[in-house]
């Protein structure tokens, strides 16, 4: 797990970089997208499913982007599609693509929709956090 | 007084367009231009942003004048749209003259070089294939594709390649190069090493965008984007599952 997460770290500073991040803001952003990876793992380690995992960790990296955002002053988003990008279910998309060239339509269709769940738990994490982060800001 | 309000609509129509083309939210853009236009004084200001164009309207001095701004490139640069956000809520205390001055200078930051992105690619994509399960000897190999791919997608993109063949183009070379890879001995997990590289192709800013557009209610914006999410995890796929299915076609060993 400790070697999957320095890859994950390694990787958000490559993303950071291509989307033109600098400085503080690109260490930031990349610790955020490691603490995003390490709550996935940790809740699968507690033999929870893999998408109630996407979600727990999709709420707790766009919990600490939203609070990150309004210390630095800085856009959301300078966290958030960073911090996302571990998360994105790529390997989903790549085993269902194997399965269907594989001919193998049952277990593609099993695959592609288990990685459609990851992708809306993924989507409802982020929208729950960030609605509620709007609904705090509007009462203060 | 009508020349001033001529050139405050403008810039601040070409800061929504910088921000836009900088991957910025719609409810930003739109925040940020009716906020310059009303710290420069005009009475009223609105303006409706879609994916593809900005359309504002200022009222000053009972008059009303509009422009509207179509958009063609769509890229990411946070780092602009940090600087305009920024310089955007400075505005009240800066001249408009100063205003346009600085602006004009954000738009030709350059960004990272083209060495360093294509090393940060190299980067993401070796980081991704140790987080899939990737070994040692695989993580040179994602070095290779990922500073490939790079350098490959940003060539496409400056000479204007349809965007959704230009990334299962990308998507077929790396699953070329990883298959190469393994043939040769060279990675022995080739999943890890497939999936991590195409990592750097898979839709993050679209669906971020899609989520918060979405949710600020710019219902268009949201639908759109999640379409194109949609399209480009298509188009990500279906370039190694093209390569795939005509290596085995054609003979070659097993790859599973």
């Amino acid at each position: 797990m400790v070697i999957k997460l320095i890859g994950a770290f390694l990787a958000e500073i490559g993303f950071g970089v291509l989307f033109n991040i600098h400085g503080k803001k690109l260490l930031a952003a990349a610790l955020t997208g490691t603490l995003g990876s390490l709550i996935y793992e940790l809740v699968l380690l507690g033999q929870a499913g893999e998408i109630l995992a996407m979600f727990l960790a999709a709420c707790g990296l766009c919990f600490v982007s939203e609070v990150l955002a309004r210390l630095m002053k800085t856009p959301v988003t300078t966290f958030l599609i960073c911090a996302l990008i571990p998360l994105v279910p790529g390997g989903g998309m790549y085993y269902t693509m194997l399965a269907i060239i594989q001919g193998n339509t049952m277990s593609a269709l099993e695959i592609g929709i288990h990685t459609l769940g990851c992708a809306g738990a993924l989507a409802l994490g982020i929208a729950l956090t960030s609605a509620f982060f709007s609904l705090s800001m509007k009462k203060s | 007084m009508n020349n001033d309000f001529d050139q405050l609509l403008q810039n601040a129509a070409y800061a929504g367009q910088l921000l836009l083309e900088s991957g910025a939210e719609i409810y930003r853009v739109e925040d940020t231009i009716c906020r310059i236009c009303l710290n420069y004084g005009a009475q009223e200001a609105s303006s409706i942003v879609l994916p593809t164009g900005i359309f504002v309207t200022v009222v000053a001095d009972g008059r009303s004048v509009s422009k509207i701004v179509r958009i063609k490139s769509r890229g990411l640069d946070i780092d602009r749209i940090d600087r305009i956000n920024t310089l955007s809520r400075q505005s009240t205390a800066l001249p408009l003259n100063d205003f346009i001055a600085q602006l004009r200078r954000l738009a030709h930051r350059p960004p990272y070089s083209k060495v360093s992105r294509m090393a940060a690619g190299a980067l993401g994509a070796g980081g991704f294939t140790l987080f899939f399960g990737g070994q040692l000897p695989d993580l040179g190999c994602a070095f290779v594709i990922g500073g490939l791919i790079e350098g490959c997608s940003s060539f496409l993109e400056q000479h204007q390649f349809p965007s959704f063949f230009a990334i299962s183009l990308c998507s077929a070379l790396t699953a070329l190069l990883a298959i190469g890879f393994n043939q040769i001995g060279a990675a022995p997990s080739l999943d890890a090493l497939i999936i991590g590289c195409l990592m750097l192709l898979v839709p993050g800013l679209a669906i971020t965008n899609a989520i918060r557009d979405s949710l600020s209610g710019d219902l268009i914006s949201g639908m759109t984007r999640g379409v194109e999410a949609v399209l480009i995890a298509i188009a990500v796929a279906l370039g190694p599952g093209l390569v795939m299915s005509l290596w085995m076609m054609l003979g070659g060993n097993p790859l599973w």
